[in-house]
C-alpha cells in the first residue's frame, strides 16, 4: 500500500482546508443545520467526490476521499454540519453509486451531487440499536411494488432528509433483509422533530415513521432479500468515513494543545516544559498518527474492492475512544479556560462522546474484533 | 476581447492559508487580487479571453495554479535567474516585451501598488513603454463588451462612470485579502488548462537588460522599522490607576 500523497491530492485537501475554514466556522451556523451552507457545500464538490463522472461527480478515489474528509475535520468545528455531510455521501449516495441500478443512478445521483437532494440512511429503531437485526420494520411484495411498514429511531439528517435508505425484514421470510430507496414524498413517510443532543446540533436526527409506504420496484439496492450484505458494507463505509473527519479534528485538538501550551506559564516556566502535559500532547500525536495510517488502509482496501469489515471497527473504536479522550486532556491542558464555551474544547467533547456510541457502541465494536479474529485463529 | 491581468506574487503574510494553517508560501498582491476577482465575476457573463501575467520565481507555480482553477484561461510565468532584483523599470522592461509577444491585448489590469515594494510604478511606467493610456482609480470594473471597457472611478469626492476604449492600462483602486473560492472540479479541470513559462530568450531580452543589471535604482542599504509600541500593566485600585493615567495623557 503506498499512501505517498500525490499533487492532486494535495490540492485537493488544501482546498477543503482553506474552504472548510473560511465557510464553515461561523459560530451562529454550529447548533442549526443551515442550507446555505449545504449549497455552498456542494458547489464546492465535496457532496459527488467518488461519484461517477457521467452522474456529475469527481470520480476520485476512496483515498483521496479520505483525505479531504479528514481535512474537513480538521478545518471545519462545525462537526454536526461535518457529520450531516457524510451521511449524506457515505451511506445515502454512495451507496445508490454502489448498489444502484443504472435508473437509481439516473434518478437520483445528480440531484444529492449537487445538494438539491439530501440522504440518510434509516437502520436503528425503537427497540434495535446495537442488535440491528431484531428490527420490526417488515416490507412485502405487493403487485408492481414493495410496501414498507415500522419505524426507525435517532436517523441523522432525518428531518432534512429527501431520500432515505431503509433497511427492513422481509415479510415472505424473516431470514432476509431488503434495503429501499425511499422519498420523503411518498405516501406515509413521516419524520419526526429534531431530537434535541448533548452535541452535534447542526445534523438534525429524528425518528422516521413509515406507514404501509408504496415504494416502486426500481428503488431497492441490490435485489429483494439481499439487504443483509450490503448493510454491513454500509456499516464498513460508515466506521471507516464518518470516523475519518475526527482524525483531522485530534489533529486540529492537538495543535491548539501544543500552541497553547507553549504559551501559557506557570510556576516560571511554559506549561509544555511540565512533563503532565507534554506527555498528553505526545500520546495525542500517537493517536493522530495511527489513526491517519488505519483510515488511509482502509480508504485502500476499498479501492481495491476488498472487505474491510475488521479493520474498519478497529478504526472506529481506536478513533472515538481517542477523540474523547484527547478532547478531556485538552480540557486539562487548558484547565478553566478549556471549561469555558468560549474555546470551544467543551463543545467538542460534547460532540466527540457520541461517536463511542453511533455506528455501534466501543463495546459492539469490541464484540465484533474479538469475534472475527477468533475466526481467524481458532 | 484580450485582456491581461498583471499579477505580482508576495509573500502570504495574510492568508487563510498563512494565518490559520500556519503555512507560508506566496500570495496574489491584495491589490491584483481585488481586480482579479472583479474580472472573474465579469467572466461569468461575459466572454473574454483572460491571460494572468506573472514575474516571479518557479515557487510561484501553486499559487498561479490555483487562478487557473479560478477562471483565468491561461497564465503565463516569467521566470529566469536574470529576472531577479529588478526595480520597476527593469520590470516593466520584461513585462512590456511579454505583452508585445502576447499580441492583441485590449486591455492590461493592475493592482494600485504591491504590497512588498510599495512604489505603485509598474502600471504607469508600462502604459508609457506601449505607448496606451493609462486609467488609474478604478474601483469597480463593471463590464467589458464590444461598446469597450465600462467602469468606475473613485476620485476625491465623486465616483465616475466611464467607458473606456481599447488599448489601455487600467489600475484597480483598492484591495482585498479575501481569497475566491475554488471548488475541486475546476482544480481538477485546471489541469487542461495552460501555464506558460518564458525567459529572457524566449523574449529575445538580453540579460543585461533585465534583473539588477538592467535597473535604475538600487537599494544601497535595508534596515527594519520596529513598529513595537511600549506598553504598561497598571495594576492597583481602579481610582488610583485612573488618576496615574490622567496624569500620563496630560503628560
Amino acid at each position: 500500500m503506498d499512501f505517498s500523497i500525490t499533487r492532486e491530492q494535495k490540492e485537493f485537501v488544501e482546498e477543503v482546508k482553506r474552504f472548510g475554514s473560511t465557510i464553515l466556522n461561523n459560530k451562529e451556523d454550529l447548533d442549526k443545520f443551515s442550507y446555505d451552507l449545504w449549497m455552498k457545500i456542494a458547489d464546492f464538490g465535496l457532496l459527488s467526490l467518488v461519484t461517477e463522472e457521467k452522474y456529475g461527480g469527481l470520480g476520485e478515489s476512496y483515498l483521496t476521499a479520505a483525505m479531504c474528509i479528514e481535512a474537513l475535520g480538521y478545518a471545519s468545528r462545525n462537526n454536526g454540519l461535518v457529520f450531516a455531510i457524510n451521511n449524506h455521501i457515505w451511506v445515502a449516495q454512495n451507496l445508490i453509486n454502489i448498489y444502484g441500478s443504472d435508473i437509481l443512478k439516473e434518478k437520483y445521483l445528480e440531484d444529492m451531487g449537487s445538494g438539491k437532494k439530501i440522504g440518510c440512511f434509516a437502520l436503528t429503531e425503537p427497540d434495535s440499536g446495537s442488535d440491528a437485526l431484531s428490527m420490526a420494520s417488515k416490507v412485502h411484495e405487493e403487485n408492481d411494488c414493495y410496501i414498507l411498514t415500522g419505524t426507525k429511531m435517532f436517523i441523522s439528517n432525518g428531518p432534512i432528509a429527501d431520500i432515505f435508505m431503509v433497511v427492513a425484514r422481509n415479510q415472505e421470510d424473516p431470514r432476509k433483509f431488503s434495503i429501499l430507496v425511499v422519498e420523503k414524498d411518498f405516501i406515509g413517510v413521516k419524520t419526526g422533530n429534531d431530537i434535541k443532543k448533548m452535541g452535534l446540533n447542526s445534523c438534525p436526527t429524528s425518528e422516521v415513521v413509515f406507514d404501509n409506504v408504496s415504494i416502486p420496484k426500481e428503488n431497492i439496492l441490490g435485489t429483494y432479500g439481499s439487504g443483509e450484505p450490503i448493510m454491513n458494507a454500509i456499516l464498513e463505509w460508515e466506521r471507516c468515513y464518518e470516523f475519518a473527519p475526527h482524525v483531522g479534528a485530534m489533529q486540529r485538538i492537538m495543535e491548539e494543545c501544543c500552541k497553547y501550551a507553549s504559551s501559557r506559564e506557570q510556576a516560571g516556566k511554559k506549561i509544555i516544559e511540565y512533563q503532565a502535559i507534554s506527555h498528553k500532547i505526545a500520546d495525542m500525536k500517537v493517536a493522530v498518527e495511527m489513526s491517519k495510517l488505519m483510515l488511509y488502509k482502509i480508504a485502500s482496501l476499498k479501492d481495491q474492492r476488498k472487505n474491510a469489515f475488521l479493520e474498519a471497527a478497529i478504526f472506529k473504536l481506536y478513533v472515538s475512544e481517542n477523540y474523547v479522550k484527547i478532547c478531556q486532556d485538552a480540557i486539562q491542558i487548558f484547565g478553566g479556560y478549556g471549561y469555558c464555551e468560549e474555546y470551544m474544547i467543551e463543545r467538542e467533547l460534547r460532540d466527540a462522546i457520541g461517536s463511542t456510541i453511533y455506528s455501534g457502541t466501543s463495546e459492539i465494536q469490541r464484540n465484533i474484533i474479538c469475534n472475527m479474529v477468533n475466526a481467524l485463529i481458532v | 476581447m484580450r485582456v491581461v491581468i498583471c499579477i505580482k506574487p508576495v509573500i502570504d503574510n495574510y492568508s487563510t492559508q498563512a494565518l490559520q494553517l500556519n503555512k507560508k508560501g506566496y500570495a496574489v498582491n491584495p491589490y491584483d487580487q481585488l481586480v482579479l476577482k472583479q474580472l472573474l465575476e465579469i467572466k461569468k457573463k461575459q466572454n473574454f479571453e483572460l491571460i494572468g501575467l506573472c514575474m516571479g520565481s518557479m515557487k510561484c507555480q501553486d499559487m498561479l495554479f490555483r487562478l487557473l482553477a479560478g477562471g483565468v484561461d491561461s497564465i503565463i510565468l516569467l521566470s529566469d535567474m536574470a529576472f531577479a532584483g529588478a526595480d520597476t523599470y527593469a520590470t516593466t522592461e520584461v513585462l512590456s516585451k511579454a505583452l508585445i509577444r502576447i499580441g492583441n491585448v485590449d486591455y492590461i489590469f493592475c493592482g494600485a501598488k504591491a504590497i512588498d515594494g510599495e512604489t505603485g510604478q509598474v502600471p504607469y511606467e508600462l502604459a508609457h513603454r506601449l505607448n496606451i493610456p493609462v486609467i488609474n482609480n478604478v474601483s469597480n470594473i463593471m463590464s467589458m463588451d464590444g461598446d469597450g471597457l465600462q467602469l468606475e472611478r473613485q476620485l476625491d469626492d465623486l465616483v465616475q462612470e466611464e467607458i473606456i476604449a481599447s488599448p489601455a492600462v487600467i489600475i484597480g483602486k483598492h484591495f482585498t485579502t479575501e481569497e475566491f473560492t475554488v471548488s475541486l472540479l475546476s482544480l481538477k479541470r485546471a489541469k487542461n488548462k495552460k501555464m506558460i513559462i518564458w525567459n529572457h530568450e524566449r523574449l529575445e531580452l538580453l540579460p543585461e537588460n533585465c534583473g539588477i543589471a538592467g535597473s535604475k535604482t538600487k537599494v544601497k542599504k535595508a534596515r527594519e522599522i520596529n513598529r513595537f509600541r511600549k506598553g504598561e500593566i497598571m495594576k492597583g485600585e481602579l481610582n488610583l490607576v485612573s488618576q496615574e493615567m490622567l496624569k500620563i495623557i496630560k503628560g
